[in-house]
């Protein structure tokens, strides 16, 4: 009898063992996701959707995450297996993927070719250091994937490089990875599927910004376009040719010298033959090195000197000469060590340079967060073109105010304490979206042999088409620094002085402009996709600090108490004596 | 047993939904799909190209769809013969079965050209089977190459789709390594004698047959020397005979010439000998090399001149660099004794 209840529960116990068995290679090999998040942050998003129900062919990627991988590798690996999974639920057999080991050969030749030729398709390796079986080894790991199109090859990085080598802890690019992957596989996709990448072109010529300065810009932009500098040189097919455009869209950054009548009329024929434009442009004339040597220098107004007022008043807006004052202010370093001293440099705000913080729900200023500015001047609406739509897409916080130029900068501000009182002058529109058909500057001023000449194909009126102006040059400016004689940029948003400060709003919004600029809305709808951070309040744990970790500790013991109790209460009642 | 019922229900639930997951085609469901073992990949297709153990390969058919054949075997000494009658180039066979041991899928082919590849591989494609010794391990469909060069179209017997497949870390196509011409496969060893299996090396020197000669090897590095005239030497410098015959033991041509005119090939065949080693081998067989100048030309210095033609028992056109023959450019006077 004894031996028969033994053998039972054995029997009972190895059943069950291989029911936990079976159970948790199940559950480990099936994914599945209710997402019941306000803001379906485990979802993908509708653009997305949309993208990959569009597939006509298959994308196949070719995941360099596999084998044995350190812990947060491991947990990108997974993320972007879910990912590749969540897509093949919209996109069918068209997303098929490969998770692939690149250090799988024995062969060490045979490794470091497979090694060179990853690097060689431009996927960017990081090293780690691996304890072998006589000490440490260093290892090559491809965070990154190959994306096959028909027989087009994109690759798509999943660690921010910049951010990499910026001395961002690997916890943290691996968690920005994740949180980027949705973006950064559609982009890539989009890359893939385009037989001609769209074109963006930085117009230079007239002083504009140096290509160091938006370089970081520039790069972002080169992971969707086809980004080129294009110096017009008084051509006049510069920006297109004769019967289709050159660019997409044309960023003209911060000029500061003269632009031609000729080469004026090379924009706004790009723009009346349906041309996208992103007007960065300033009219004060004032650096910050100069406060560097001095306490004082003074801010000039360059609006005669560009020589594109009429330009842009033609098309609706004036940009004003007043240079805005705002508290909400980004900081610049402030020598505060004592004197003789050591430096010591504390961030100090600067009302000269504004943070804007957009509010309105534009698609293209959505999510974008703070952006820095610096020595921003006023856009005015003008005109009433009842064919021509415009947004205010920025504004200054309330508490500003503008100064009339020329003036004096003066350091000695940041020693005032910021008085509201002084900084009345309310909102300040700085950047504007104008949509819809905008007259040519040139309209009945040039001489009928030349208008109706064919080859020109003059047009008084554009097509449809869209520009945003922002009153601000230095909104795509990347700080530089000099390291080693050697010139770096930082990312666009950085501070040069300051580690942690940091401004994403300028990438975003600028990337979203030029993604709006060219049609591409799906891209600034993903980039705007917010995912609400449900922080604890830290005010109420204060409060209620002893009530939390007595239901913290005590509730679970309580619960189980409670079954316990339940439990042998109905065993009694079955099994007990009557 | 009543007792375990439910267990064992769920236990049987769950092993046959395990087991049913492996047979079910990929794609049908998306449970049955992540329950599947194996690689994290959705290529469910036949697609391993590859070949784990290439030692145990003792056979590579090759066809093209003109019904040229290669047939590499491998035979004693684990040295191939190519159409079970020459032997083949070692190098380029163990580069074959490297290429069958790395090469993989690079990526499948776009659902728009999948038509196209599929004619062209069942027109133009190089059927390669791959046997062991129980028999056949894999079979593929070779094609042609991709645009980028970069991969080349393949399938395996019994799937439906093709595939480009590369070397990884290889940066080109691997289609060339599957060919089915016979003169590429061959071995470019023509002279492999050690003295031991040396009978006799008979050399006619085409300008000057006066200056021909025999050379009878015997054992323990022994030889006599013949005249043009079968006169035996009395007397000889052994060490340059020596030398002469081993030369026989290491000797490679450049490649067979192959796709010529008939005038060409007549031209070279009935041109001029310039040197003429026929080699009798104690096995009974003979090897006869012909060396004739390209054009007849006549330089006046040997080296002058890159390249020879040399036909091999009166039936093979190869060619070959005088460099590496040049050595065995010797007179019957060059034997004379040196005190």
């Amino acid at each position: 009898m004894r031996n028969k209840l033994k053998r039972n529960h054995i029997l009972q116990l190895l059943l069950s063992i291989f029911i936990i068995i079976l159970l948790g290679f199940v559950s480990s090999r099936l994914f599945f996701r209710l997402d019941l998040t306000e803001d379906n942050r485990y979802s993908i998003h509708e653009s997305t959707q949309k993208t990959l129900e569009n597939l006509d062919d298959i994308i196949f990627v070719k995941v360099y995450l596999g084998g044995d991988l350190p812990a947060a590798f491991k947990e990108l690996s997974s993320s972007v297996l879910e990912m590749l999974q969540e897509f093949r639920a919209y996109a069918g057999a068209n997303i098929q993927y490969e998770f692939i080991n690149p250090a799988e050969s024995e062969d060490e030749k045979q490794r470091n070719d497979i090694a060179r030729q990853l690097i060689r398709k431009g996927l960017n390796p990081r090293t780690i250091r691996v304890e072998g079986k006589d000490g440490y080894v260093t290892k090559y790991l491809f965070p990154g994937a190959v994306i096959v199109y028909r027989q087009e090859e994109v690759v798509l990085n999943f660690i921010d490089d910049e951010a990499g080598t910026a001395g961002v802890s690997l916890e943290n690019l691996v968690n920005d990875a994740q949180s980027k992957l949705e973006y950064n596989f559609l982009n890539k996709f989009r890359e893939a599927v385009q037989i001609f990448p769209k074109k963006v072109g930085f117009l230079h010529g007239h002083g504009e910004l140096p290509r160091i300065d938006v370089l970081s810009l520039a790069r972002s932009l080169d992971e969707m376009y086809t980004v080129e500098v294009i110096d017009p040189q008084e051509r006049v097919y510069a920006l297109r040719d004769t019967f289709a455009l050159k660019f997409d869209a044309l960023i003209i950054a911060k000029p500061r010298n003269r632009f031609s009548e000729k080469e004026k009329y090379i924009v706004d024929q790009y723009i009346m033959h349906g041309g996208r434009v992103l007007w960065l442009v300033d009219y004060v004339d004032v650096s910050m090195d100069s406060l560097s040597y001095a306490s004082t220098t003074n801010a000039l107004s360059l609006h005669r000197e560009l020589n594109i007022n009429d330009m842009l008043f033609n098309y609706g807006v004036r940009i004003n000469t007043g240079i805005v004052q705002d508290l909400r202010a980004a900081p610049i370093p402030v020598n505060t060590g004592a004197p003789g001293g050591k430096a010591q440099f504390t961030p100090t705000p600067w009302v000269y340079f504004p943070v804007i913080v957009p509010t309105n729900n534009h698609p293209i200023t959505k999510n974008t967060g703070p952006i820095r500015t610096e020595f921003i001047n006023t856009i005015d609406l003008v005109g009433e073109n009842p064919n021509v739509k415009s947004t205010v897409l920025l504004k200054t916080s309330e508490y500003s105010r503008v100064v009339s130029t020329p003036t004096l900068i003066d350091l000695s501000i940041i020693n005032e304490k910021p008085e509201p009182r002084y900084y009345q002058a309310g909102e300040q529109d700085v950047a504007v979206l104008l949509e819809g058909t905008f007259p040519s500057v040139f309209r009945n001023r040039l001489v009928e042999d030349f208008t109706n000449m064919r080859q020109f194909r003059f047009k008084e009126v554009s097509k449809e088409t869209k520009m945003i102006v922002v009153a601000d040059g230095d909104i795509a400016k990347n700080p530089v620094v000099t390291r080693e004689d050697n010139k770096q940029n930082l990312p666009l948003g950085a501070d040069k002085w300051f580690e942690d400060i940091f401004f994403g709003g300028n990438q975003a919004f600028l990337l979203n402009a030029i993604n709006y600029l060219t049609d591409d809305n799906d891209l600034v709808a993903l980039r705007g996709r917010k995912l609400q951070l449900r922080l604890l309040d830290r005010q109420k744990i204060r409060e209620n600090k002893a009530m939390l970790r007595t239901l913290n500790i005590g509730l679970p013991i309580l619960i189980i108490l409670v079954f316990a109790f339940v439990f042998n209460l109905i065993r009694k009642m079955k099994y007990g004596r009557k | 047993m009543k007792k375990y019922l439910t267990q064992i229900v769920i236990l049987i639930l769950l092993v046959s939904t395990i087991v049913v997951a492996q047979f079910v085609p990929f794609g049908t469901s998306r449970f049955f799909d992540m329950l599947k073992f194996g690689e994290k990949s959705t290529l469910r297709e036949l697609r391993q190209f590859s070949l784990n153990d290439t030692a145990s390969v003792d056979r590579v058919f090759m066809v093209s769809k003109e019904n040229n054949i290669a047939d590499l075997t491998r035979g004693e000494n684990n040295r191939w013969m190519i159409n079970g009658e020459y032997e083949a180039n070692q190098y380029n066979v163990n580069l074959l079965l490297k290429t069958l041991h790395r090469m993989r899928v690079k990526n499948p082919v776009a659902r728009s050209a999948e038509e196209n590849v599929l004619k062209r591989l069942s027109t133009k494609s190089i059927k390669v089977e791959v046997y062991d010794g129980d028999g056949i391990l894999k079979t593929y469909y070779i094609g042609g190459v991709t645009q980028d060069q970069t991969g080349t179209y393949a399938m395996l017997k019994g799937s439906k789709s093709p595939f480009v497949v590369e070397i990884p870390g290889f940066r080109g196509y691997i289609s060339s390594r599957f060919h089915v011409n016979e003169l590429t496969w061959r071995s470019t060893r023509i002279f492999t004698f050690s003295e031991e299996v040396l009978n006799t090396i008979d050399v006619q020197i085409g300008g000057k047959p006066d200056q021909s000669y025999k050379i009878e090897v015997h054992n323990r590095g022994e030889y006599d020397l013949y005249d043009a005239n079968e006169r035996k030497a009395k007397a000889f410098d052994t060490l340059m005979v020596r030398r002469l015959v081993k030369e026989f033991n290491h000797k490679f041509f450049s490649a067979f010439v192959a796709f010529k005119t008939k005038s060409q090939i007549d031209s070279v065949y009935n041109s001029p000998m310039f040197y003429k080693y026929n080699v009798a081998i104690n096995d009974g067989r003979n090897l006869e090399l012909s060396l004739h100048r390209v054009n007849n030309y006549v330089p006046k210095d040997e080296t002058e001149v890159d390249v020879l033609n040399g036909i091999i028992n009166q039936k093979d056109w190869v060619s070959l660099q005088t460099h590496i023959f040049a050595p065995m450019f010797m007179e019957l006077n060059d034997f004379k004794p040196r005190f």
